[in-house]
């Protein structure tokens, strides 16, 4: 029982959760709206006070406002209104049961081609294949002439001439399931065939089809237009087609006999087809783009008048390292709120040193080394701070002066390579590129010559110039971002999650090329991971990041033997090995905090094992436990922080 | 790439905004050039084979030339005429029909027309069974005693053959060039695209699907036309010829193009249009199929009589321009019974003689259900969206059943059709009556049958004495009236919209009588001539 | 070598296609009441004439032997003749074939052109105003029915403004040859051309948006933007190339949606093409024509979908024949 409602209370959720992105959009909830007074006025016609849609009154062409007839009348001096509330009616039907009977047809085939794979898979994708091919509306329109025009042969005739969408997007999508882990689960539980497709893999299976469902709806209601233009609609009913037919010959002398069907018609079938983009956005949440609502503005400074209140360290200031991020604060903007992705991060580097930014994914480790680059995503936007290369300021210049810094001096490696390379691109062509676009005087083969040379620095044979992306392995992959880094021969790397998705042998490997070139060229990096194995590895020191802050600095060694902050602790306390199975950070319980504006006390609070009254109401500040290690932890100096995990792993 | 593709889309775009001037090329001044509009594109240019629809028919009506032919003049006392024939005689047996040809006449490549070519054409009809081989089912013989005669033998008197033949002649039975197809089937070969006819146009060019050229024949046997050319243009939609006649780029707007009716007052005050209405010898009736239950009740086919109000239809359908009609016959024909008439709107009386045949209102107060079907013309939809409203009215579940031209004439071939909308046609002789309601007729498609009305058609077509066939004819009619297996409702009116100074139209009365067949524009004069 | 197997492999698809194109509509067309020979046979017939009819063109032989003499034909590149016109039905769709394939290929380059521009222009702009208004104005865009959209443009600019001639496809008695007669069709185009690729447009200009904003949402365009290329580069020269997949897979969908809106447009303007040709075969119970227009058609959308397949595999280097 109390399954059963945990069960129905989850669903609720669920659906809570997906009618609230689903009605975000305004054009959305517009649409439902109209859909909803369309199907009222429809379902109650009958009981409507407006008059009998077929009756003959005594004015012919009344004109629209004429007493009783708000719309006016037709040619046969029927009451508009009434009939465009009854043709709303038909119009509804013909959408709901064609694309009704379309989706059926293309579920059953679509999932029994997918599920059933094999020769039944074969002749059915044929068939599908065939059937794309054979222009519907001509069989729609010769089925409805040789039958004759009855509103129900239509709405088959729709249905039977459409389900190839459907079934192919329904085969694709069983494909996909019948491998998942539950499907798998289910059939090995001694689920038969019909129960894991009815229960398990259709249901699962149905959301895009029922995209393409709506979008079908609209188009249902214009294929019946088209055919009652060809004079072939059913007369014996009241339809918004038939209706602008019929007001074509009318429309010199009463165009509203055409103009308001056609108002209705537009409106539900626009509806239908915003409705199914809106569905679309909900299921594939990446065509949604990021964008900042208008109305939120308000609580932040434009990105380009950066406030300097009291701070001590001006910019103006001339920093001693030769590399200085001081108080970075950035960003974003999601939904109704401004997230604060990066607060007030300051760090600074030696040249030819190494330092390992990690934290678990969404502490805003990435956002520092995209806002270093410049290639913040739309809803981000930096609020504060500086940064320091080589003793110059780089965050608050014009994009033009930083052009001369970025790759020239400072470089990036993006995690994921196989997405971070043009896929349409050989990967030499892709390097040249990059070559000319910042030295427009070179040559290709200069060019060219660069990029071998680098091929040859990374261990990429030259001949895998002309390969694109997918040719290569991942690790190859790797090396030719490497080799795009090193491109200008730069001062600064930020390699960002470099090895991830790599096999652990070729991330040793990797990474140890990678600590070579460091030495050889003198670069310093800035190597952004989640992963403390690879930290330990390769990196001086080590800033450990928690919900946008950094809460605890120093060297590796050091914050690995014997970190003062529990996060630091349960993160990188117990690497048994350099070489052994890696720790993941999701071992330590709880959700990650998500700073939104003003926040009392310490961010780790909910999820530290230590906290304290003390933890909930006030910010802890930097303690410095040496000269050049700090913690963002009250009891950074006490000997409680060595329990912190003591007895839970 | 954005560039380049937005040079290229501004190049399309100037490149066909560009042209706009250039395009209207004026024709030269004297050359008078008329132009309208068929709905459907001609098939071929050979017209006797097969049933064409409008697009053929408009085009051969001034491509050939038929023996004898008929035009609205029908409406005013004129059946038949010669087309090629100057003169004719039916000798005092009524069987045989004699023919003098004009000796003027030729064809368009100069050969000049004989009676050979006349005789080649109708025995060919007959052997291949093409069409009009139904009009020339009482032909016996056909001989031709000089170059310019023909003579017509038939097996049994036929009053109804010479009108009959002029109907048909409107469709088919134009007379073909012997030396030009000879042996060869008229379904092949070169006339199928370059036609050779007789008739006033010659055949000048066919852009398939657009439209068909022809110019005036200049050794026409009958003078020279004065139009000069006729352009024939196919175009489906009508909303769009009106906006074409409008526009003036089109002279004449016939029939089935004619605008919605509650648009004609407008037209009828503007200057440049002249709105021609015409009579016509076809009753727009509803036809009762009356082997059908209880549609076999005669009560039951009077009280739907009682229930059509004609007057409404004609308001809400025909803004009052038809003539409503409840005689078995037409309002001006001498033929017409006046004395007898189907029963006026009475929808009290209706329901009561239901009652009494035994048809009360069962559940959702329907009587019984009945399907309407019509050919699917823009009158006969307009009636039946109507008519159905006021069968409910009375308790009958009527439901329109609408059909396309060929599923329309399948349900008469099958005769399984319950009720529909039809257009009788009275004339071109009265003998039209037995085509339509005589057992077996041609036309009947309801499965009517009286003997007594049988007797008196096939005695009035024998007979050439006009009092007597008045009176057959008379009797025949109270018959229908009080069997009632149809029940009249218009005469039909034809609206012809004019360019205003055109004359000589076939709908128009400076047409009647010497247009040589409904589509023909021989007669046709521009304004100032 | 692989590519021209891969070709015939292909063209050989082809060949269930037809088969079913034709037996669907054999069985249709014989199934259905309304027969061509009443329709042949004119005025009143008598039931020689009809019998005929029949006889002359075959429609009294058993279904089966019908469809075997008629795939026979086809096997030999012969789709028979028309009933009506007594003409070959090759010769009868290679007359309208060229009014059609002006008409489509014209609104579907402009419409592609168009919409690929708009949508571009709207990604790079997109979750503003002008975005969200023009994304909902596209819907509209292919919500119109065409016939009506067609309608209302002939009253505003050739009736109201005259601007254009009203309907048809060339000047009757105007410029037979030479550049005058390409300007005078050109003319003619406008409407017919915009009354169509108003849809395409509108679904282009949605592809194209939606498809730009995927790529530009995709990790290589941001080391593309890291490595410093201008947001404009990264647009035309980048993201417009990858989103080209998706916008060239619609071309064999969209060539049959435009056909669709062709029968309608070409009722409106009185165009002689294709579309209207089927219609008035189907209303004429004409089974050769409609066969024939099917099977061209049919093959048309499937050489569409090759062609599409075709500039994939050269766009996309991921592609396998």
């Amino acid at each position: 029982m109390q399954k059963l409602h945990n069960e129905w209370k989850e669903r609720q959720q669920r659906f809570q959760k997906f009618w609230r992105s689903f009605t975000h959009d305004r054009t959305t909830r517009i649409s439902l709206v109209i859909i909803a007074i369309v199907t009222l006025l429809a379902v109650t016609a009958p009981w409507l006070p407006i008059p009998d849609p077929m009756a003959f009154t005594q004015n012919q062409y009344s004109p629209p406002g004429t007493p009783g007839h708000l719309l006016g009348t037709d040619n046969f001096a029927r009451d508009m209104l009434s009939r465009v509330i009854w043709g709303g009616r038909v119009g509804l039907t013909v959408a709901v049961v064609s694309a009704g009977i379309s989706i059926t047809i293309g579920i059953l085939i679509g999932s029994l081609a997918g599920f059933f794979g094999g020769w039944i898979d074969d002749v059915l994708s044929r068939v599908i294949d065939i059937f794309l091919m054979i222009p519907a509306f001509f069989l729609a329109l010769l089925i409805v002439a040789l039958f004759g025009p009855s509103i129900l042969l239509i709405m088959v005739v729709i249905g039977v001439t459409t389900w190839p969408r459907p079934a192919r997007i329904m085969r694709s999508q069983v494909l996909t399931l019948k491998s998942r882990t539950y499907v798998q689960a289910a059939r090995t539980a001694g689920a038969s065939s019909s129960q894991l497709l009815a229960f398990h893999i259709i249901p699962n299976g149905i959301p895009p089809v029922i995209t393409n469902a709506t979008l079908l709806m609209g188009s249902a209601i214009i294929v019946e237009a088209g055919l009652s233009f060809l004079g072939l609609g059913d007369p014996s009913v009241v339809s918004w087609g038939r209706m602008i037919s019929a007001g074509q010959s009318h429309l010199r002398l009463a165009p509203w006999m055409s103009i308001f069907p056609g108002i209705a018609m537009l409106l539900v079938v626009c509806a239908f087809n915003l409705i199914g983009d809106g569905l679309n956005y909900v299921i594939n949440p990446h065509s949604r783009e990021r964008k900042i609502d208008p109305g939120l503005e308000n609580p932040l400074i434009k990105p380009n008048q950066i406030a300097k209140p009291n701070k001590e360290n001006d910019s103006t200031q001339t920093p001693n390292s030769f590399f200085e991020i001081s108080d970075l604060t950035m960003y974003y903007a999601l939904q109704r709120n401004w997230v604060r992705a990066v607060d007030n991060v300051s760090l600074k580097m030696q040249k030819g040193s190494s330092l390992g930014l990690v934290g678990e994914s969404g502490c805003g480790k990435t956002s520092i080394g995209l806002s270093l680059i410049r290639v913040l995503p739309a809803n981000a936007r930096i609020f504060d701070g500086n940064v320091f290369l080589d003793g110059k300021e780089i965050l608050n210049v014009p994009d033009r002066e930083f052009q001369r810094v970025r790759w020239n001096q400072m470089s990036m490696i993006f995690q994921s390579a196989m997405n971070a390379l043009n896929p349409v691109a050989p990967v030499g062509k892709q390097l040249i590129d990059a070559y000319q676009l910042h030295r427009p005087r070179a040559s290709k083969k200069e060019g060219r010559l660069r990029v071998e040379e680098l091929f040859d620095l990374v261990n990429i044979p030259q001949s895998r110039m002309r390969s694109y992306p997918h040719e290569l392995s991942g690790g190859m992959r790797q090396r030719v971002m490497i080799a795009l880094a090193l491109l200008l021969e730069p001062d600064l790397i930020i390699a960002d999650e470099p090895t991830t998705a790599l096999d652990v042998l070729i991330q040793d490997q990797i990474l140890y090329e990678l600590d070579l070139l460091k030495e050889k060229m003198n670069l310093s990096l800035v190597l952004i991971t989640h992963d403390a194995s690879v930290v330990a590895e390769s990196c001086d020191r080590t800033a450990v990041m928690y919900a946008g802050q950094i809460v605890e600095e120093g060297p590796s060694m050091v914050l690995f033997e014997d970190g003062r902050h529990p996060y630091t602790r349960g993160l990188l306390g117990s690497l048994p090995s350099l070489t052994g199975p890696k720790h993941e950070l999701v071992t330590i319980p709880g959700e990650s905090f998500t700073p939104v504006g003003e926040v009392l006390g310490c961010r780790f609070t909910a999820r530290c094992p230590l906290a304290t009254d003390l933890c909930r109401h006030v910010d802890p500040p930097e303690i410095m436990v040496t000269d050049d290690h700090w913690s963002r932890c009250h009891y950074a100096l006490e000997d409680i922080i060595e329990s912190a995990w003591a007895g839970g792993r | 790439m954005g560039r380049w593709l937005g040079i290229l889309f501004l190049i399309s775009v100037l490149a066909v905004a560009g042209c706009g001037p250039q395009a209207a090329v004026p024709p030269p001044e004297e050359e008078v050039i008329l132009t309208y509009a068929v709905q459907n594109d001609a098939e071929t240019m050979s017209p006797n084979t097969h049933g064409q629809r409008g697009g053929g028919y408009v085009v051969f009506a001034n491509l050939y030339s038929a023996l004898m032919t008929l035009d609205w003049g029908i409406t005013v006392g004129t059946t038949h005429y010669g087309d090629l024939a100057e003169t004719w005689d039916v000798d005092p047996t009524g069987q045989l029909y004699t023919f003098n040809l004009y000796q003027n006449a030729v064809w368009h490549d100069g050969e000049p027309v004989t009676s050979a070519d006349v005789k080649y054409t109708y025995e060919r009809m007959i052997d291949r069974n093409y069409p009009f081989s139904t009009f020339l089912a009482d032909v016996k013989e056909i001989s031709t005693p000089d170059d310019h005669t023909v003579v017509i033998e038939l097996t049994e008197p036929n009053v109804a053959f010479l009108p009959m033949m002029a109907q048909a002649a409107n469709w088919y039975g134009k007379i073909m060039p012997k030396h030009v197809w000879g042996d060869g089937e008229w379904d092949e070969g070169p006339g199928m695209e370059n036609p050779i006819g007789s008739g006033p146009f010659k055949f000048a060019e066919w852009e398939k699907g657009s439209y068909v050229v022809l110019e005036a024949f200049d050794d026409y046997f009958r003078g020279r036309a004065d139009v000069d050319k006729v352009i024939v243009r196919t175009m489906p939609e009508a909303t769009i010829v009106q906006s074409e006649f409008r526009a003036g780029n089109i002279e004449w707007l016939p029939n089935q193009f004619s605008p919605a009716f509650g648009e004609i007052d407008e037209y009828r005050a503007d200057p440049d249009v002249e709105v021609v209405e015409t009579g016509s010898h076809y009753n727009y009736d509803v036809w009762i199929n009356v082997a059908h239950e209880p549609l076999n009740d005669p009560r039951v086919r009077h009280a739907i009589a009682y229930a059509i109000n004609a007057d409404e239809i004609n308001q809400l359908a025909f803004s009052n321009v038809w003539i409503p009609c409840r005689y078995a016959g037409l309002p001006l024909s001498q033929f017409t019974n006046k004395n007898v008439e189907f029963p006026a709107f009475d929808p009290d009386r209706a329901e009561e003689l239901f009652e009494e045949a035994g048809l009360p209102r069962g559940a959702g107060g329907w009587r019984f259900d009945l399907e309407l079907i019509e050919p699917g013309f823009s009158t006969t939809t307009a009636m039946a969206e109507i008519l159905v409203e006021q069968f409910k009215a009375v308790g009958i579940n009527a439901r329109w059943i609408p059909t396309d031209h060929t599923i329309y004439g399948e349900y008469l071939d099958q005769k399984n059709y319950q009720m529909t909308i039809y257009y009788t046609r009275y004339g071109p002789d009265p003998d039209a009556y037995r085509e339509h309601f005589a057992t077996g007729g041609p036309r009947v498609s309801n499965n009517y049958s009286n003997p007594q009305l049988d007797e008196l058609a096939a005695a009035a077509r024998v007979t050439t004495d006009l009092d007597e066939r008045i009176r057959l004819y008379g009797e025949i009619q109270e018959i229908i009236v009080q069997d009632a297996p149809i029940v009249s409702i218009f005469n039909e009116v034809k609206v012809t919209l004019v360019e205003t100074g055109w004359t000589g139209f076939a709908e128009q009365e400076s047409g009647f009588n010497q247009s040589l067949g409904w589509s023909c524009v021989y007669n046709v004069k521009p304004p100032n001539r | 070598m692989r590519f021209s197997r891969y070709l015939i492999r292909r063209i050989l698809q082809l060949l269930p296609v037809i088969l079913v194109v034709i037996v669907l509509n054999f069985v249709l067309l014989h199934l259905a009441p309304g027969d061509a020979a009443l329709r042949l046979a004119g005025e009143d017939p008598n039931p020689a004439v009809l019998e005929a009819i029949r006889e002359r063109y075959g429609l009294d032989l058993p279904l089966h032997q019908q469809l075997w003499i008629y795939l026979g034909r086809v096997a030999r590149g012969d789709l028979g003749e028309s009933l009506m016109a007594r003409r070959s039905v090759i010769g009868i769709i290679g007359d309208r074939a060229g009014a059609t394939i002006l008409l489509a290929v014209t609104s579907l380059f402009l419409g592609s052109t168009l919409g690929i521009f708009l949508g571009t222009l709207l990604s790079a702009r997109a979750g503003s105003r002008i975005d969200i208004s023009s994304s909902v104005t596209a819907v509209v865009g292919y919500s119109i029915p065409v016939f009506w959209l067609g309608i209302m443009l002939i009253l505003f600019f050739s009736i109201r403004l005259q601007w254009f001639p009203v309907s048809g496809m060339f000047t009757i008695l105007g410029p037979r040859t030479g550049i005058p007669r390409l300007l005078d069709v050109g003319h003619h185009l406008i409407l017919p051309v915009l009354t169509l690729m108003v849809a395409s447009t509108a679904q282009y200009l949605r592809l194209a948006r939606t498809s730009v904003l995927q790529v530009l949402n995709e990790d290589f365009i941001m080391t593309l933007k890291a490595v410093g290329f201008s947001r404009r580069a990264v647009l035309v020269k980048y993201a417009l190339r990858n989103a080209a997949l998706p916008i060239v897979s619609m071309l064999g969908l969209q060539l049959g949606i435009v056909l669709t809106g062709a029968v309608l447009t070409e009722t409106v303007f009185s165009w002689p093409g294709l579309g209207r040709l089927v219609y008035e075969g189907i209303m004429n119970r004409d089974t050769p024509v409609i066969m024939g227009a099917f099977i061209i058609m049919s093959i048309a959308v499937a050489l569409a979908s090759l062609l599409t397949d075709l500039v994939y595999a050269a766009l996309d280097p991921r592609v396998k024949y």
